[in-house]
């Protein structure tokens, strides 16, 4: 259970810059989740971190120990992967009691921590057998064993669930949350699935292009976005994007011109010019009046809610209505956003004013 | 049975296989115990007669042994070289005409590499026989010492085959995760052990098959030993292959020679179905 801090950490593969300055502290007995789209460099500070990969510059502490340049066995921490890199040629036990091998700690001794840890993940009558005879799940569970075996300061899982179907994704998400409750060590969690970030993470850390996006603790991240990329990033359907021009400003009011033709008064103290107008598809109703109008283009019924797909003039936007929405394809409507959930942002995705009362 | 679309497919190979592969090996068993040398006219059923012969003989004998030689010390060398070349050249940064380079011998006809060794080898006018060996101290006339020539034909057989195994090796090599390697570094591995533990048993099956090649590329060598040496002096470089064509061609007992063949046909098939059950069948 160690305090991580990372200051001014860059990464370059030859000339390409993947992390341009990274500074970023995670608590003892974090869960803290680092999200992104593919290619912002999640998976690269991750491996910085573990020392797979050395640091351009920059430094990383381990509470007070400076681990910059400690080999990775020597860093106290536990790797889960995306592969799950098991060793073919071995029993479960012996994969997982690998690092213990090395240590030099004698056979039985071994055995009985395999059996511990095998317990606790339902592996026990797996134990004598390769991973070629292991469903994906159980190889999953093997590789967090072989995690826990290292009793780590730090856990570090790579996408560890991408290679499972959706039902045991979700029942291995709950686990590992639950381990960390038992454990409490720190973890950091990679993943490019806003959902898992959400449901997991104590904070998330979302990645762009190599530069922290935002940090903080799931809802903060889903009701006062920083930005327009992470306002983007989370929350499914994506929020809803308007270009919109400020017509005039008047105290705690703003008049906008919003791309798909129509104006709209919104309650909010903007710091700088308006150029992009937010809602989320949750925060928008069908209705008889409202300030954007369009036709409906496609309608999702999911069962517990509903998804209307509507053509503006200039963008398709989408409405999350409930289980029971009548709306049908090319049906005229009008869509009226919530007032307290509008999200305005300056010309360069700063946001200029969040959803203060949501 | 003759509706069945993948009848017609299958027919032509099965057809053609039989025509080169089962045929021959039937008449080969044949001619092994038929009396049949070219000079005699009569040709008869001699049952055991030839093996008999065969395995009395010391031509056979010192075969065997220098087959077994020749097969031993080549396979060892090119094993080593092969492993340590994959080994050094399976990094995405190593560049790829040093690959090219250490592959290029795989496309020179062994005859071609057998002249040029022999030229190579040559006591008088031989770059490596006139000039560097006796450089060297070492003076022997290499292909005209029992010794000498034995060596040469591994050393040219090496540098001719090694390739081959390099790149079953290479693509061995590459094929294995990189995560295996992190994974393992993080449980704290020397280089030493990431290689015991995680490259070796990793490659077995490449090795495997790769030494299953050995093996039967090995017993038929014929060309480069006979544009060498011709299996001398003396004996020294007769293999099991070589001493078939002289029994075939020389000799004229084609019945004898055709024994030697059921027999080489026997301890390659058997080689094979031990390595290829031992080790390759998938476990159950």
């Amino acid at each position: 259970m160690v305090a991580i801090r990372i200051t001014g950490v860059t990464k370059s593969f030859g000339e390409v810059p993947v992390l341009r300055g990274i500074d970023l502290e995670i608590g003892h007995s974090e869960f803290v989740v680092f999200v992104g789209p593919s290619g912002c460099g999640k998976s690269t500070l991750l491996r910085v971190i573990a020392g797979l990969e050395q640091a351009t510059s920059g430094d990383i502490h381990f509470d007070d120990r400076r681990i910059t340049d400690v080999a990775p066995a020597k860093r106290g921490v536990a790797m889960v992967f995306q592969s799950y890199a098991l060793y073919p040629h071995m029993t479960v036990a012996e994969n997982m009691t690998m690092s213990l091998r090395l240590a030099g700690v004698p056979k039985p001794e071994r055995r009985r921590r395999a059996e511990e840890v095998a317990k606790m993940l339902q592996l026990t009558p797996l134990l004598d057998r390769k991973p070629a005879a292991l469903s994906g799940g159980q190889r999953q569970r093997v590789a967090i064993g072989r995690a826990i075996v290292r009793q780590p300061d730090v856990f570090l899982f790579d996408e560890p669930l991408s290679n499972l179907d959706a039902a045991l994704r979700v029942e291995t998400r709950v686990g590992i949350t639950k381990l960390h409750r038992t454990l409490g060590n720190t973890m950091i969690y990679v993943t490019h699935d806003q959902v898992e970030a959400m449901t997991m993470a104590d904070r998330i850390v979302i990645l762009d292009q190599g530069r922290v996006a935002q940090v903080g603790t799931p809802l903060e991240l889903y009701r006062r976005p920083a930005n327009a990329f992470v306002a983007g990033f989370l929350g499914s359907p994506k929020m809803n994007f308007i270009k919109a021009d400020e017509i005039s400003r008047s105290g705690s009011s703003i008049r906008l011109k919003l791309a798909s033709g129509s104006d709209i008064e919104v309650n909010a103290a903007a710091t700088d010019k308006v150029a992009l107008f937010g809602i989320r598809p949750e925060h928008l109703t069908v209705a008889n009046e409202g300030p954007i109008a369009g036709t409906v283009a496609a309608v999702e019924h999911l069962g517990s809610e509903t998804l209307i797909y509507v053509e503006t003039s200039a963008d398709t936007l989408i409405v999350k209505a409930g289980e029971n929405a009548t709306t049908q394809p090319g049906d005229r409507v009008n869509l009226r956003p919530e007032p307290n959930a509008i999200h305005l942002f300056a010309a360069d995705g700063r946001s200029v004013a969040g959803a203060p009362n949501h | 049975m003759l509706q069945d679309w993948r009848f017609w497919f299958l027919a032509p190979m099965v057809l053609a296989l039989g025509i080169v592969v089962l045929f021959p090996s039937g008449y080969l068993v044949w001619m092994s115990v038929t009396h049949w040398i070219v000079t005699d006219p009569s040709v008869y059923f001699d049952g055991v007669q030839n093996f008999a012969t065969l395995f009395r003989s010391a031509s056979f004998a010192s075969a065997v042994q220098v087959t077994a030689l020749y097969l031993v010390l080549s396979t060892i060398l090119m094993l080593i070289l092969a492993f340590g070349l994959a080994l050094a050249l399976s990094g995405p940064n190593s560049p790829g005409f040093i690959r090219a380079i250490v592959v290029m011998p795989l496309v020179i006809p062994p005859v071609v590499a057998g002249f040029t060794w022999r030229f190579l080898m040559n006591g008088e006018m031989g770059f490596l026989g006139a000039f560097v060996l006796p450089n060297v101290g070492i003076t022997t006339n290499m292909l005209a010492n029992p010794t000498g020539a034995l060596i040469s034909i591994v050393i040219a057989d090496v540098w001719s085959r090694t390739p081959f195994m390099f790149l079953i090796f290479l693509a061995a090599l590459q094929a294995i995760p990189r995560d295996h390697y992190e994974a393992i570094r993080l449980d704290g591995a020397s280089a030493l052990q990431e290689f015991w533990l995680v490259t070796l048993p990793m490659m077995r099956s490449a090795v495997v098959i790769a030494l299953l090649f050995r093996v039967i590329d090995a017993l038929n060598t014929f060309e480069l030993i006979y544009v060498m040496t011709k299996g001398g002096p003396g004996r020294s470089t007769q293999t099991l292959s070589l001493l078939g064509w002289k029994t075939a061609f020389q000799g004229f007992d084609f019945g004898g020679a055709a024994a030697l063949g059921v027999v080489m046909l026997v301890v390659t098939t058997v080689c094979a179905s031990i390595v290829y059950r031992r080790f390759l069948r998938m476990p159950s």
